[in-house]
């Protein structure tokens, strides 16, 4: 007899039979495992090296020092600085997630011209005519994102070279003027419409102090720090009338109830201040200036003019960085014919989607930076921020393109040298080294070279503090017009010149 | 032209208008399959089960069609064991009936979990505090069981017992059905409990949390109760629609009323049981943990006529029609109680899944709610249509209902052809 | 173990209510620290992941004495029969006898999702989708934690690599003991108002031992008796009763 069907069917199933006694199921049961543990397109960290590498944080005027754990050279998170003169240990949501920044699209790459790509040197030609052509009421302006720089001092060189520049920084940037505020000392803040809790200062500062302050907020909106306050008076900000009636309050007259509050406070825990664009004249009431636990005055300080002082359609050339104020504030101060705007920015939203020539500059921690003075600080200021990742080739920073500009042979790290030059020649101050917390006088570091390299490793020159005279009232921050997209301007800023949008809020 | 594979002495529609029945029923399956496949290829985010909602709608079904099949165990119990001959009649139609459960129960797990290639993990690393270990290990060998137990009902095609060696593999297999029985009620009795353990354990859940008998919440002895008493209603109503459809008498008019008493008379100490667990969690269980019991019963739609509605309109209705002969008579009343009696169970395991999961736990909760994706649907239609199919063939092919051959049937004319009888070489 | 073993651990946290301003810097620490995936854009926040999520409540005040306080939630690593251990069907949660750390093993889990029903504090997520970075992120993954797959269960377990890491540096200087501040998880370690405390519980000298112990402190769901770790305080009376027990509720509270 052949092989019939029947001999296959019981000689298949012997052999599963068989089979079932054999290692071989078993073991491909188990390498069964062995795929769904390494599951394909999931990525694996990389492997290397772990290294400590210090910087400080550009993002907000705030200049919070950072201490990254590095993977040979890529930053793989971030943290603060224990012991930080302005910031304490402490970095906010966006500076802990600083390195994930160049992963994020919508970079500006090549410098555009109308939308197309061409060589930096040819925007450089383009933009030096356009200057040249410049008439007696056509006048060229630099838009400053961070004011106070040693960068800022190569734009305001630039333009006094022009017959007409206008040097221009948005008011948040520096909200005080000369003045530093003595939060450690203060003991009541009257906030008309700051982001206290969200977003100004330094977060590590301000919620260090927090349990030694009463915050008042005045704002109509139930934000974040309103929903927070020890009391909320729900005023719109800029209400001058209320401003008016804790005056009266705080002199002892009045009968707005909301107003009775507030002077009740501010009268039961002194030193108190007023912060925010509504404050009118209520630090000369509350004699806040050049007093312990109010605002301290510091060197340094040059001012910038307002946008909105520049009369509108004046502006013939435009440079602005990055996106440091709403569109709609530029847009009107720009020349009704053949304007030209240059956006120096890393990102192809904001700016760049108005600008006729777009340079590409670089990110936080993608090339040599610098921090001015911390926001609110009342000592001058000065960090240099090392680069810790490689920049794309073909960014400039907005510096160097206007050195460029001004056919100056420096470079900005030069420049940077300079400065930092001109700090140990001046021998005020100490330097806090990030890495072991130290503060040392500059006076006490041997050489530049040693003060250059003490910054590079990570470090933050503070000045000495300056004798203080009460008079005058710092400053109020302008109010922009536009209403805030967040109450964390650092926030507002991102969501302006990027891409980068927050998450909703959900009940759950 | 089929009609050599029909079993001897009755009549099956043509096999024209048979594969017009199938037809939309191998779409629905080809459809379902697809939706599961999606679901397997591309991850569990098709479905729209989250982080609150863990379970969601093949959970439920799980566990509903695991209580509705256990109408198999307890028949078989009920005829093996306590020798109630009269069940002879629907025990074949109850072994398919709850394989089809079991097995589509197992295949929507599959689908259900994460990662299906690790389902063997859990007879690995098994984890002997954890209800879910317990039933797995059940599951998997209770639809052995019913393999082996249907493996008999399709070797008794009149074409495969053509083939001497599986007329004696099924005469042997036969001789142990007690055994199987046996084996079979001792491990529903545990998964079907555990399944009600699996809720009833939940420390973090005071809805559905209950104190118990050593490591047996109540919940446990509620599921395994009310699933006995499921079951024989669950047989009734598909008995009585499959001989709706085909036009047949499948069955002797003493059959579904003693069913129906069967589960009548489990109903009972159930509904009573259930009152007292409900009064002590109400009491005392819920309270101790810091829950009022009746915090639970504020959200919309989920009010408390539900727990009425589970108690006494879904239990304790039924259960006194089922218990009154002369209403037992009456096919009318008698479907309708076994209809009353399947939706109170399927309300109960609907309240200890979904129910529970979208009840706030942390005080600053909220209710949730859930739907689900119509890849989820999708697939529980492809398990339904599945089932359909089983049994569709089952019911052409092979002798679901011993009984039949000796009813009278009514005459259809489509049936006109002629059953050749082959003798039996 | 040997005999000069030094006496198990009780690692928890007390976190300040008071303080927590809610900006989310410790979701984002946990974020970064664990190699969370970003969300896909079709995720919402009940599919998304999040070891540690802040939660908003109020005092219920009407406008304008309304006033918010934030909780941040996360593992709760109960000690007492841990809800999610004893469920898990593969034994792919364990409980460490030496930190008391509840630890979640992603490889071995099935994804059957019985531990996210037991868990009352909502702290385990499931992988709805492959892990997906947006190109060239993944260089900034921590070595020091796996990633994940799709279809398994993940939360926090008090960035055990830390304490890996803590240890094996301990071990280089010679020592079996942790000194304090050495072992920190991501959460406490970026959160701007030092709001979470980390430590010993059993250790009566540390800080966190100390704040357990006092009257502003309480556990979330403590009738349930799972023995948390994790102690909450403030002397705001509305926020720990909005946030302890169960209270009676609204019925049009819903998400």
């Amino acid at each position: 007899m052949g092989f019939t069907r029947r001999d296959l069917l019981k000689f298949t199933g012997g052999s599963a039979a068989g089979l079932a006694f054999t290692p071989v199921p078993w073991r491909l049961l188990r390498d069964s495992a062995l795929v769904s543990e390494n599951w394909p397109g999931v990525p694996q960290p990389a492997q290397g090296e772990i290294r400590t590498r210090y910087t400080t944080c550009t993002l907000c005027p705030a200049a919070c020092g950072v201490r990254a754990r590095c993977v040979g050279d890529q930053p793989v998170s971030l943290a603060g600085v224990p012991g930080h003169p302005a910031s304490h240990a402490a970095l906010c949501t966006v500076g802990l997630v600083g390195h994930h920044l160049p992963f994020c699209g919508g970079r500006a790459t090549r410098a555009l011209a109308n939308g197309r790509a061409v060589a930096i040197e040819q925007v450089l030609a383009r933009v030096s005519a356009a200057i040249a052509q410049c008439g007696p009421d056509e006048s060229v302006a630099i838009l400053d994102a961070r004011p106070g720089r040693a960068a800022s001092q190569v734009y305001r060189r630039f333009l006094a070279g022009l017959d007409n520049g206008i040097y221009c920084a948005p008011p948040e940037a520096q909200p005080y003027g000369p003045f530093g505020i003595d939060l450690e000392n203060t003991r009541a803040i009257l906030s008309f419409g700051v982001p206290v809790l969200d977003g100004w200062l330094s977060p590590g500062r301000v919620l260090a102090n927090r349990s030694h302050f009463q915050l008042i907020q005045v704002e109509a909106d139930y934000s974040r720090t309103a929903s927070l306050a020890d009391l909320w008076v729900p005023v719109a900000a800029g209400d001058a009338a209320f401003a008016a009636a804790v005056a009266h309050a705080l002199r002892g007259s009045g009968e707005d109830a909301h107003a009775a509050d507030v002077a009740r406070i501010l009268g039961a825990n002194q030193p108190a201040i007023a912060i925010g664009g509504g404050a009118g004249n209520l630090n000369a009431i509350l004699d806040s200036v050049g007093r312990p636990g109010g605002f301290l005055r510091r060197r340094d300080y040059a001012p910038a003019t307002d946008l909105a002082a520049v009369p509108d359609h004046s502006i013939q050339v435009l440079l602005a960085e990055e996106s440091a104020l709403p569109w709609s504030l530029l847009e009107r101060k720009l020349a009704t014919r053949n304007a030209v705007v240059v956006a120096l920015t890393p990102w192809l939203d904001g700016y760049a989607r108005h600008a006729d020539y777009v340079i590409p500059a670089p990110l936080y921690l993608e090339s040599l930076d610098e921090v001015a003075t911390p926001a609110g600080s009342t000592a001058a200021g000065f960090s240099l921020s090392p680069a810790l990742v490689a920049a794309p080739v073909g960014v400039m920073a907005p510096a160097d393109f206007i050195l460029r500009l001004a056919h100056d042979a420096t470079s900005y790290a030069d420049v940077l040298k300079q400065r930092v030059a001109a700090l140990k020649k001046d021998g005020r101050g100490t330097v806090f080294t990030y890495s072991d917390a130290k503060s040392t006088r500059v006076q006490d570091i041997a050489s530049t070279s040693d003060l250059w390299k003490t910054l590079l490793g990570g470090a933050a020159w503070v000045d000495d503090p300056v004798p203080q005279v009460s008079t005058g009232f710092p400053i109020p921050a302008a109010e922009t017009g536009d209403p805030p997209l967040h109450s964390s301007p650092l926030m507002s800023k991102l969501e302006r010149e990027s891409g980068l949008r927050p998450a909703r809020r959900y009940a759950i | 032209m089929d009609s050599h594979l029909m079993p001897r002495g009755v009549r099956r529609c043509p096999l024209a208008q048979f594969l017009l029945w199938i037809l939309p029923w191998c779409a629905l399956l080809a459809f379902g399959l697809y939706g599961a496949g999606l679901c397997l290829v591309k991850g569990l985010n098709q479905t729209n089960m989250d982080n609150r909602f863990a379970f969601g709608l093949w959970i439920f079904l799980d566990l509903t069609a695991i209580a509705l099949g256990a109408g198999a165990f307890f028949t078989g119990f009920l005829l093996y064991i306590l020798k109630k001959s009269e069940l002879k009649a629907v025990i074949n139609s109850a072994v398919v009936i709850g394989f089809i459960c079991y097995s589509g129960a197992v295949a929507a797990l599959l689908v259900d979990v994460g990662q299906p290639l690790r389902f063997w993990f859990t007879f690995w690393h098994p984890n002997v505090h954890s209800m879910l270990t317990e039933i797995t290990f059940c599951i998997t060998c209770y639809l052995t069981v019913l393999c082996i137990e249907y493996v008999p009902i399709v070797l008794k095609n009149r074409k495969l017992r053509q083939i001497p060696s599986f007329l004696v593999f099924e005469f042997e297999l036969h001789k142990s059905m007690p055994v199987l029985a046996g084996v079979g009620t001792f491990l529903s009795f545990f998964h079907q409990g555990s399944l009600g353990g699996l809720y009833g354990v939940l420390r973090g859940r005071p809805f559905a949390f209950r104190e118990g008998f050593a490591i047996w919440p109540s919940t446990f002895f509620l599921f395994l109760l009310s699933a006995a008493a499921a079951g024989p209603a669950f047989i009734l109503l598909t008995t009585w629609v499959v001989s709706k459809i085909s036009g047949k008498q499948l069955v002797r008019a003493a059959v579904l009323p003693l069913l129906g008493r069967i589960s009548g008379v489990l109903l009972i100490p159930y509904v009573l049981l259930k009152s007292v667990d409900t009064l002590v969690w109400i009491d005392r269980t819920a309270p101790a943990r810091g829950f009022a019991a009746h915090q639970f019963f504020i959200w919309k739609p989920f009010g408390a006529w539900m727990l009425f509605a589970e108690i006494l309109l879904f239990g304790l209705l039924p259960a006194l029609i089922l218990l009154r002969r002369h209403l037992r008579q009456s096919t009318g009343w008698l479907v309708s109680a076994a209809v009353l009696v399947c939706l109170g169970v399927t309300l109960n395991r609907f309240v200890l899944t979904l129910q529970t999961l979208s009840l706030p736990t942390l005080p600053f909760d909220a209710f949730l709610t859930y739907m689900p994706s119509w890849q989820e649907t999708a697939t529980f239609l492809a398990v339904v249509a599945y089932g359909v199919l089983i049994y569709s063939f089952s019911f052409r092919y092979l002798t679901l209902f011993p009984e039949e051959k000796d009813l009278p049937q009514p005459v259809r004319s489509h049936e006109t052809e002629r059953v050749v009888m082959e003798p039996v070489c | 173990m040997s005999a000069t073993q030094t006496k198990p651990a009780r690692y928890g946290m007390a976190i300040d209510l008071d303080r927590c301003t809610g900006c989310g810097a410790c979701m984002i620490g946990c974020a970064v620290e664990n190699n969370v995936p970003p969300a896909r854009p079709e995720a919402t926040p009940r599919t998304g992941i999040t070891w540690m999520r802040v939660y908003q409540i109020s005092n219920g005040a009407p406008f304008p004495d309304r006033r918010a306080a934030f909780i941040p939630i996360l593992c709760q690593q109960c000690g007492n029969e841990t809800p999610c251990a004893a469920v898990c069907p593969q034994e792919a949660v364990e409980v460490d006898p030496a930190t008391g750390i509840v630890d979640q093993m992603p490889q071995r889990c099935l994804g059957c999702r019985y531990c996210m029903a037991a868990c009352p504090y909502h702290a385990r997520y499931f992988n709805w989708w492959d892990p997906q970075w947006p190109p060239g992120m993944e260089r900034t993954l921590n070595p020091d934690v796996a990633t994940r797959m799709r279809g398994v269960v993940e939360k926090c377990n008090f960035c055990h690599g830390r304490l890996h890491a803590a240890r094996t540096h301990a071990a280089t200087e010679g020592r079996r003991d942790l000194l304090p501040g050495e072992y920190v998880p991501a959460c406490a370690e970026a959160c701007p108002a030092e709001a979470i405390v980390f430590g010993d519980l059993n250790d009566a000298a540390s800080e966190v031992a100390k704040l357990a112990r006092d009257g502003h402190s309480f556990r979330i769901l403590e009738r349930l008796g799972t023995d948390s770790k994790i102690y909450y305080r403030t002397a705001r009376a509305w926020v720990r009763a909005a946030a302890e027990e169960p209270a009676a509720r609204k019925e049009n509270d819903r998400g």
